[in-house]
This record gives structure tokens, sequence and C-alpha cells, in this order.
């Protein structure tokens, strides 16, 4: 059996010396070691910091919730006077658990803000009701009532955040953050102080665009791959849904939903190949309960031309550049109900 | 419970192997076998264990009775009486749903209603070591065993329960005799040999590969003719990597618990003709099905129409036998038609050159693997349309697959099959090994995939 021990051992010794290595490299800015730029900004860690800080500063008014979709939607806009302070907790691959563990949060602060904006995603009801990888490791997971029974013996919260930097996604991202160190790169990702987010500290996020000459291939490969295996909607994300409705309004919340919407050229082609329509018709369906049994306000924009979007204002077929996001604020301002 | 799982990984093998190799005993041997096999086989549904228990007990006691009755007629008697109950419980779980729907539909406006069954994960295999043990002990090959838990592994063990190899219990009897023998250094390294290049196989390059062509697959009508060919290809690695790196971390399994589980692949993409892919190709299937339904049907003993229509309902079956699906009656009907060419044109096919060959043979599984992967036939028939041109030529191929493609294509024509590889065992290895297995590790964590013949 030596064979074995000594397969174990060095098994042991290369698990330890992977795990120094990427907390030394540290490419999302987990461990605050700051040897090299901080490749892929965890956003929930950053935005927890950031809503903080926000706080103290005077009270919040509102809060905007949704995926990478709403990361660049202006609080400015959805601010009504001027008065009310509106903080943009947008996330990336964000779901339902996000948003009621962020509302959460946001009370156990001291923060009661007058209303909720949630860009609601198709993919934010998946029903593999998989957490995203950040999710587990961010504080967030710690203010989601009822969390996850799955939590077996191993779902020790210590060896999930050591066990998830074992992924050739975090080895891969290690090496790029080395070699923007290299190359005298910037990081990809800012967050102004609302949450609003910049690329570059100061500056405006350049303007995307899609033109007709876009080969959309990658962006069906990934859109389909981050709705694989759905067939319907997750009845525990609902329920998050749900119980985040609850108690906004028991705490006089006005809570506002819109659908995000998907470039209309990978629309179309989801809409014909997949069930994306079939989905699209159960959240509206699911919606219509959530008007009239909690009073929220629900505005499908799934289609751009509901908030008056343009075909060429994106960043990718998934993500509205800040042009369209504008338009969407301010279309939910108008269509939406008082006091936004 | 999947092989690629932390808890397989790290909780159930380690505890199983240790206590194994604590016990001394024989009979305690067989009972820890046992007893973690159904814990890894009720991880999933602990239902669905007692089908497993009955099952066995139902073979394994009828066994006893074949090999105590005085005459051949009621040694047959005893044997159809097992293989109805087996073959009835098989039926039932995978295909009363497929029938009712399909084939009683069809005669009759006043069908049985439709259940909701759940497929028992690896039914079809264990029903398979059931059968080819009461079998084998009525033809007199094997002695049918007195020893209840040395059954009950043989049925059970973990390593090939829910995927195979379907392994039949004369080729591990004399292992499951010799349980008891200490562990050896050699084998405890080519175990993990095999276990590695497994899971480097199916966590690095199929699921890197399903990964790709899910999505185009998911919606087949955008794809165009390259991505069509591109899809077919990466599908046909796919395939191959999933289910033989299945088999190689069971036999590697088998190795590490002192048995040595037979081979179940042979460099199928290098087959010179249909006949010869399914020499190499699931090897344990389609060997059981040589010998238990060819042959039992007449083989090629009755004449020339005869043997090919025991060819032609042997592959159908074979197909059936994948999943209650039309699409794999066709597969398996598609490969029946090839093996009766095969076998016509024997002596002109064996006058082509060998790379002809070899190039017409892997276009020929390609094809198949259409059918075989398609939900519908109106998925199977779009798909070979746009591979035939049907589509824009070019777009909806993306770099990583191009890749893999790429890659995969010299692989499978050049590396010989893992079965070959003659492990190091020094034990430097181990280093090379546990690299390996952590690269491996890097690519599965967080995946949350299944073997693709978990689902048959």
């Amino acid at each position: 059996m030596r064979f074995l021990v000594l397969f174990t051992l060095v098994l042991a010794l290369f698990c330890v010396i992977y795990y120094d290595f990427i907390q030394f490299v540290d490419p999302y800015g987990e461990y605050d070691t700051g040897t090299f730029p901080v490749l892929v900004l965890d956003s929930r860690r950053a935005k927890l910091q950031l809503l903080h800080r926000f706080s103290e500063q005077g009270a919040v008014g509102g809060l905007i919730l949704g995926s990478s979709r709403s990361l660049l939607m202006r609080p400015g806009l959805l601010s009504g006077d001027g008065e009310s302070r509106v903080f943009n907790f947008a996330v990336d691959n964000a779901h339902a658990e996000d948003f009621l563990a962020i509302y959460h949060y946001a009370l156990a602060q001291g923060i009661n803000p007058k209303f909720l904006v949630i860009g609601l995603d198709i993919a934010s009801l998946h029903s593999d009701d998989a957490h995203d990888h950040m999710f587990d490791r961010s504080e967030l997971k710690s203010y989601l009532e009822h969390a996850d029974d799955t939590s077996s013996w191993l779902s020790i919260k210590w060896l999930i955040d050591a066990k998830s930097v074992y992924t050739k996604d975090y080895l891969k991202d290690s090496f790029k953050a080395i070699w923007m160190k290299i190359r005298h790169q910037t990081p990809k990702t800012k967050f102004a102080a609302d949450g609003y987010e910049l690329q570059y500290s100061g500056a405006q996020f350049p303007l995307g665009e899609i033109g007709p000459q876009h080969d959309f291939s990658d962006d069906i490969k990934s859109y389909m791959q981050r709705i694989a295996g759905m067939r319907d909607l997750s009845p525990k994300r609902l329920d998050y849904l749900r119980q985040l409705f609850t108690e906004a309004r028991q705490h006089n919340a006005i809570v506002v939903v819109w659908l995000t919407p998907i470039h209309p050229r990978l629309n179309e082609f989801m809409i014909q190949n997949t069930n994306y329509a079939d989905l699209i018709k159960k959240v509206n369906v699911e919606a219509e309960n959530w008007v009239s049994a909690y009073g929220i306000h629900y505005e499908d924009y799934s289609d751009i031309r509901a908030f008056g979007g343009l075909e060429t204002a994106w960043d990718d077929s998934s993500h509205m550049n800040w042009r369209n996001m504008d338009c969407v604020a301010r279309a939910l301002v108008s269509e939406g109900p008082h006091g936004l | 419970m999947v092989f690629n799982s932390d808890i397989f990984l790290f909780v159930f093998f380690p505890i199983v192997f240790i206590l194994f190799w604590s016990l001394k005993a024989k009979q305690a041997r067989y009972v820890i076998l046992t007893v973690s096999s159904y814990v890894f086989y009720g991880y999933w549904d602990w239902r669905f264990c007692w089908l497993l228990f009955i099952s066995s007990m139902i073979s394994f006691f009828t066994a006893i009775l074949v090999d105590g009755s005085p005459t051949r007629r009621r040694r047959l008697t005893w044997m159809t009486a097992s293989i109805v109950i087996d073959l009835t419980i098989l039926g039932f779980f995978k295909y009363y749903n497929f029938f009712i729907s399909n084939i009683f539909g069809l005669f009759t406006s006043s069908a049985p209603p439709l259940l909701r069954v759940v497929l028992p994960v690896g039914i079809s295999f264990y029903t398979f070591h059931t059968i080819s043990y009461i079998v084998d002990v009525t033809q007199g090959k094997v002695r049918a065993t007195r020893n209840l838990f040395e059954y009950l592994t043989y049925v059970s063990l973990f390593s090939q329960l829910v995927a195979g190899p379907i392994v039949r219990f004369r080729q591990i009897e004399e292992d499951l005799e010799r349980i008891d023998h200490p562990p050896k250094e050699e084998q405890v390294a080519v175990g993990i040999g095999f276990f590695v290049v497994g899971l480097i196989k199916k966590c690095v390059i199929a699921d890197s590969i399903a990964k790709e062509i899910d999505p185009m697959l998911a919606a087949y009508s955008g794809m165009s003719v390259a991505g069509a060919w591109a899809a077919a290809l990466g599908y046909t690695f796919q395939l191959y990597y999933d289910f033989s790196g299945y088999s190689d971390m069971a036999i590697g399994l088998g190795h590490l618990f002192g048995i040595r589980i037979p081979q179940n692949f042979d460099s199928p993409y290098q087959a010179t003709g249909i006949r010869d892919f399914w020499r190499r190709w699931h090897i344990s299937l389609s060997s059981w099905l040589r010998d238990y339904l060819y042959i039992g049907l007449g083989g090629n003993r009755l004449g020339e129409v005869r043997t090919n229509l025991n060819l032609m309902l042997t592959m159908l079956l074979g197909g059936l036998w994948h999943g209650a699906s039309w699409t794999f009656v066709a597969w398996g009907a598609y490969h029946g038609l090839l093996l009766i060419c095969d076998r016509a044109y024997e002596q002109f096919w064996a006058r082509v050159p060998v790379a002809i060959r070899r190039f017409v043979t892997f276009l020929l599984v390609i094809f198949g693997w259409v059918l075989f992967r398609s939900a519908t036939f109106e998925m199977a028939r779009v798909w070979l349309w746009k591979m035939f041109g049907g589509a824009a030529f070019s777009g909806g191929v993306t770099v990583p697959l191009l890749f893999w493609v790429v890659l995969c294509l010299p692989l499978v024509n050049l590396l010989k099959e893992t079965w070959y590889f003659q492990f190091p065992t020094t034990r430097w290895w181990a280093v090379v090994y546990a690299l390996a297995f952590f690269v491996a590790y890097l690519f599965m964590n967080g995946a949350k995939t299944v073997f693709l013949y978990y689902q048959f």
C-alpha cells in the first residue's frame, strides 16, 4: 500500500501548493493579498462593502437588484426628485436567492429602502437550484433564511470555500491575473460608490455596439449554457421571490420587477429553437399572481420595443449597453408606480 | 452516486477501501462489498435497492435449483422462469410506457394507462448480469455458487453496477474466490493508473466536448454544415471518451479490490469494418448479445437468410436495450443492416486498402451516432441533412470544439486502448498519477456531470 500512501501524500501536497498559489495571486480579490490585479471582481463582495459605506453617508432610498444585465442601470435615473439615494446592487449571475439575501442584508444594516427595482432574467429562476459559486462564498449566503437544506455534513462552509478554488477556471484566471500584471493592464471592472459599474475609475463605460455583421455563435452557445436543462421555473426560487415580495410589503417598500431582454436576433433564435418562449410565458403567468397577491409592479421588457430600446445598443447579445439601460430606467420611471 | 463526485472520491471510496483491506476473512469482504454497493446504489434512490436485491435473489436460488435438477428439461424450465421474471422487471420499468404508447395504441383505442415509472439506474446492466449467470449455470459453464454474499457481490459490485462492463460470473469467479488474498503493490498502482486515465478521459475530454456540443444540439435546426459535422464528430469522441473513461475507472476500481474486470473497449474508431467495430466497441455488451441472443437464435448455423435475420434481430434488440425510443431501434437496425452488408461483401471489402476501410467504417459509425444521439427522427433528419449540405456552410463552430475535434481525431486513430497500457508501478509514478488526478479534479469540480451510459 506504499504506492497508495505516496499517491495520497503527493496529491495532498499538490492541493496545498495550489491553494497557496491561488491565495497569493488572488484573481478574484478574495484574500486581499493585492499582489496581482483583481481580474474578475467579486461583485457580491465588493457591493456588500460599498453599500455599507454608502449607507453611512445617508439614507438609502432605493435598491437596484438584478444580474450583470442590471449592472449598468444608473441609480441617478431612479432617484425621482433627486432626493432619494439609490444603490445599484446588481451582481453577476444573480438568482432569486441573491435578491432575497441582499434585501435581508440591507435590512440588517438598518437600510429600509422605499423601493426595489428588480431586473429579472429567465435564468434567475433556473430549475437547477444551483447557487452561483460566488454566492456560496460570500457573506450573503448567511442572510438567506431557510438556506439550503442540501447542506450535509460536507457543506461545512470552510470546506466549500476551500473546495471551490479547485477549478480550471480559477487556475486560468490566476494565470490571466499574472499576465495582466506583467503587461501592466488594469482590472476590467470597477464600481462607483453607488454600485454603478464603471470600466475605469471616473470614466464612462464605453459604448458597445452590435452591428449587422455580428457573429452570434458564441453568444448562442453561452446563452444556451446559461439556460441549459431549464425545462421549468424553479419552485424554490419562486418561493424566494414571494418571500421577498411579502417582506417588502411588510416594510412598505414598492417593488418593481422588469423582465430583462436578450438581443432581438438571439431572442428570435432562442424562440425558434428552444423552450425560451414557454419560459417567458411562465414568468408572465407567475407575474400576474405577484401583481395581484403582493401588489408589485411588473413590466415585461423581454421585447426591447416595450421600452423603446435599440438593436445596436448592446455590449453583447445578453447585455444592453448604458444607452439601452437608460431607456429602461426612464421607461420604468414613467410607467412604474408613483414614488419611483 | 457517480465516480466523478466528491462524495464518491473523498468519502465513499476511502471508507470502503480501508474497511475492505482491514477485514481479512473472505466472507467479511463479500459482505463489505455488497453492503457498500447497495449504499452506492441507494444513494441515488434507496427504494430501488429492493429491485436489485429481488432480482439477485431470484437468480441466485434459481441457479441452485438448476444445478440440482436431474433432467435437462427441468434445468431449462428453471432457467426460463428466471429469465422471464428478470425480463418482466426490466420490461416494466424500461419499456412499459414505450410499448403502451407506441404499439398497443396502434391496434386498439383503449390502451392501458401510461404510468409514471422511474427508470432504475443500471437495471439493463444488472439484468444482463443475472441472465448471463443463470444461462451459464444451465449450460454447465459455471457452477452455481452457494455463497449468497459472493453472488450479491458479483451482481451489485459498485464499480460496474450502473454502467458496466457487463461482467459474467465466470470472468471474475476466480478473483472472487481469492478475494481474501493480501493486497499487492502492483495491483494498487495499476488500479490507480486505470482510474486516473478514466477520470481524465471523462472530466477533461468528454465533458469539455459536451459543453460545446450540447448547446448546439439543443438548437440543432440552427446549425451550419460545418457545425453539423463538428457536432457529429464531437459527439463521436464524447461518447467514446465518456464510456471508455467510465470503463477504465471501473477496471481500475476492480484492481483496487483485487478483481480483474474484463476489457470493454479496443480502439473502436480504428476498426476496418462494422463487424470489427463491434468487436471493439462496448465489448462486454456485443459479446453478451452474440453469446446469449445471436447464438441462441441459431447464429449462422441455419443458412444465409436466417443468419441475416438473426443479425438484424440481435441488433434491433441491442438498440432497444439502450433505451425505449424508436431512434435507438433505428440505430440498431442501421447497424444490423451494415453487419449484413459486411458479411455479404466480405471478400470485396478485404481487397480495399486498410486506410479506406478505416475511413469508411468511421464515417458509417458517425452517421449511426447521429441517430443514436437524436431525441427524435426529425432531429436526426435535420442533422444529417445539414451534414450533407442542407444549410449555410460555415459558422457556429466554436474554437474549443474545433480544438477538441482536431485533437481527438489523431488520438483515437493512433493511441492504444488503455487496456494495453503497461502502467508503470514504480513509486515515482505515484507523482505522475497524483498530478493527473489533480488536473482531472480541476475540470471535474463543480461540473456535476453524469456518464452518458447511466441513462441506459
